[in-house]
């Protein structure tokens, strides 16, 4: 298998968008499987909510509430309304990352396009937030901490937006990293059985690999709570 | 468990938050010494700016663990 294939997926539909490449790939169709897997869970548990709830209702209240829960803290009084949003980030990560263990789906947070696109509407979405709350003025206020003297401004205002700019980079990277790692570990033991061509070598590369799968499902769910976790740190900074 | 989590989350951001300022810093530097011809001016500008942003960024990540 060529490993282009590995990360940037095999394309199924060449589309163009005003000299745009947006074909759709089986990375598209594996983000598309989760976002459905995502709503039909959702969906049945809100299908017919009653008082004394059942099953897949409580299953689906109870998650909801657990994260919410977990992050009330964090986000504070005001950030509560972004729970939904943080909560929807971490289900599709841990979506996407969980269906990607099985065979021939492919891994969307192999390619770091995903990653990126994750990292930079959190971000971007964190800015809007500080925008609308305080203004273009008060955005670079809100970048100056407190108790700096007005003539270092203009020296801390760059040093922020720098730092401001690594928080992307930081998301989008450990999580491209931690699946790209975890699933080459188990490309390359399955590889083995392709450089040895011997039946008694079998069991080794199986047996590691189903060990290093089922690692993956703890690695995905801690990178989608990791991940989801930082955003709301960031939103907290954002909301002040 | 969570709090263990959190930490980890948090902890696992030092070292890209410091290393990628001064990447971008060195990047941004190098793009305006290829505007102005001012080579290596904004360049050691940039890293500087970019490497305190770093070490600031890994400061308040630091503060924040041991805040709890």
């Amino acid at each position: 298998m060529d490993i282009e294939i590995f990360h940037k997926g095999i394309v199924l539909l060449r589309l163009d968008l005003w000299g745009i490449d947006i074909s759709i790939t089986n990375q598209v169709l594996s983000m598309w499987l989760a976002t459905f897997a995502i709503f039909i869970v959702l969906y049945l548990g809100v299908l017919k909510t009653k008082i004394i709830p059942g099953a897949w209702q409580n299953l689906v209240e109870a998650a909801y509430e657990l994260f919410e829960d977990n992050f009330k803290d964090t986000l504070g009084e005001h950030g509560r309304a972004f729970v939904p949003f943080l909560f929807t980030l971490f289900l599709f990560i841990f979506s996407a990352s969980f269906l990607s263990l099985i065979p021939a789906v492919p891994a969307i947070y192999t390619n770091i396009n995903v990653t990126a696109s994750l990292a930079i509407m959190v971000f971007v979405f964190c800015q809007l937030i500080v925008l609308k709350n305080r203004g273009p003025l008060g955005y670079f206020k809100h970048l100056i901490p407190e108790g700096v003297p007005p003539y270092l401004f203009g020296l801390i205002i760059p040093i922020e937006i720098l730092g401001q700019l690594a928080r992307p980079f930081s998301l989008s990277i450990r999580l491209f990293a931690n699946n790209l790692a975890g699933h080459t570990v188990v490309f390359v033991l399955l590889s083995l059985l392709l450089v040895f061509k011997s039946i008694w070598i079998v069991p080794f590369p199986v047996l590691g690999s189903i060990l290093v799968s089922s690692f993956e499902v703890f690695v995905a769910l801690i990178q989608a709570y990791i991940f989801s976790y930082l955003s709301a740190t960031y939103i907290a900074d954002s909301l002040g | 468990m969570h709090n263990f989590m959190r930490d980890a989350g948090r902890a696992s951001s030092i070292a890209i938050e410091l290393v990628v300022p001064v990447v971008l810093g060195a990047a941004i530097g190098i793009w305006l010494d290829g505007a102005v011809r001012s080579c290596p001016l904004f360049l050691i500008i940039g890293t500087v700016l970019g490497a305190v942003a770093g070490f600031w960024n890994a400061y308040k990540i630091i503060i924040r663990l041991d805040k709890g």
